[in-house]
């Protein structure tokens, strides 16, 4: 089974980086949509499938806190495991977005090791391995 | 204003950001005033937070290293450079990292913040040393480029509750 994951974050740098860190590693990876910012990343979870949502939470127009709370209200989209990307260290933040659901957190500036193993354990870490 | 915890703080969170963001070694630098903003034009990268504290971050470097910082971040050659509006975006995204990095290192992991998005200004010669007037700030060298990071806290009284103290 490959993976569609969407990406959410308002630096296209990063954006291009994360699809980058993504094709390196051995996941098996389906289509990979990117999103500007919280309300971008909802049209775009409309219309396509996605198993992983992959976020920032310091953007325009919806921030990624604010994706994470519409997603949760939505039958549709509630079960969409999401992981949150972010430069933020705050202990406090950090717990709030575990009660909100979040399945993991990776700190900017991150490594291709941890976005995999982020993944790894969000999918339960028995997705097919493209190259095996 | 001359606080040397936060210059500390300032100096390891530049380095370590711009190492493992932007794939650069920085030399941390000692004096501004041998930078002459003439000669290359510079760029500033602000961004503010707000929470346990409020105030703001910058990075002021020159423009033409926006493009190395945009080509190691996207893995592609320095000479085929990305266009002037992608190289801007990966030093917004550098001042990004810095800051969320800074306040964690400097506040402690306790303290909640909200940041604002990155916003990008040239700096006029007379506008590169007037912004640094009034402000704590380090300098770190990137080959022979410098890369200036400024704080200012405002809205509350400077108080010692850094996890470093």
């Amino acid at each position: 089974m490959a993976y569609n994951i969407l990406i959410v974050d308002d630096s296209q740098t990063m954006r291009s980086v994360l699809v980058k860190t993504l094709k390196m590693t051995e996941l098996n990876l389906g289509e990979i949509h990117v999103a500007i910012n919280g309300k971008d990343a909802l049209e775009k979870l409309r219309e396509h499938w996605v198993d992983l949502v992959m976020t920032d939470l310091n953007m325009p127009v919806m921030s990624g806190m604010e994706l994470v709370d519409a997603m949760s209200k939505d039958g549709m989209l509630s079960a969409i495991p999401v992981i949150v990307i972010s430069t933020d260290g705050s202990a406090e933040r950090l717990q709030d977005l575990k009660h909100k659901g979040i399945r993991d957190y990776v700190r900017k500036p991150f490594t291709p090791e941890a976005v995999t193993e982020a993944i790894s354990k969000v999918l339960g870490g028995t997705h097919e391995r493209s190259k095996a | 204003m001359n606080d040397p915890k936060l210059k500390e703080c300032l100096t390891t969170v530049l380095c370590r950001v711009l190492e493992q963001a932007a794939f650069v070694f920085p030399e941390p630098a000692g004096e501004v005033q041998k930078i002459d903003p003439q000669a290359v034009p510079f760029i500033q990268v602000s961004l503010s937070f707000s929470g346990a504290k409020s105030g703001e971050v910058s990075l002021i470097m020159p423009k033409a290293l926006c493009g190395a910082f945009s080509a190691n971040m996207l893995g592609e050659n320095p000479d085929e450079s990305e266009s002037p509006d992608i190289q801007i975006d990966a030093a917004k995204e550098i001042g990004n990292i810095v800051t969320g990095q800074l306040l964690t290192e400097f506040y402690g992991t306790q303290a909640m913040f909200n940041q604002t998005a990155p916003e990008v200004v040239e700096l006029s010669p007379e506008a590169f040393f007037a912004s640094l007037d009034g402000r704590e700030y380090v300098c770190s060298m990137v080959d022979e480029h410098p890369v200036i990071a400024l704080f200012t806290e405002t809205g509350t009284a400077y108080e010692h509750q850094s996890s470093h103290r």
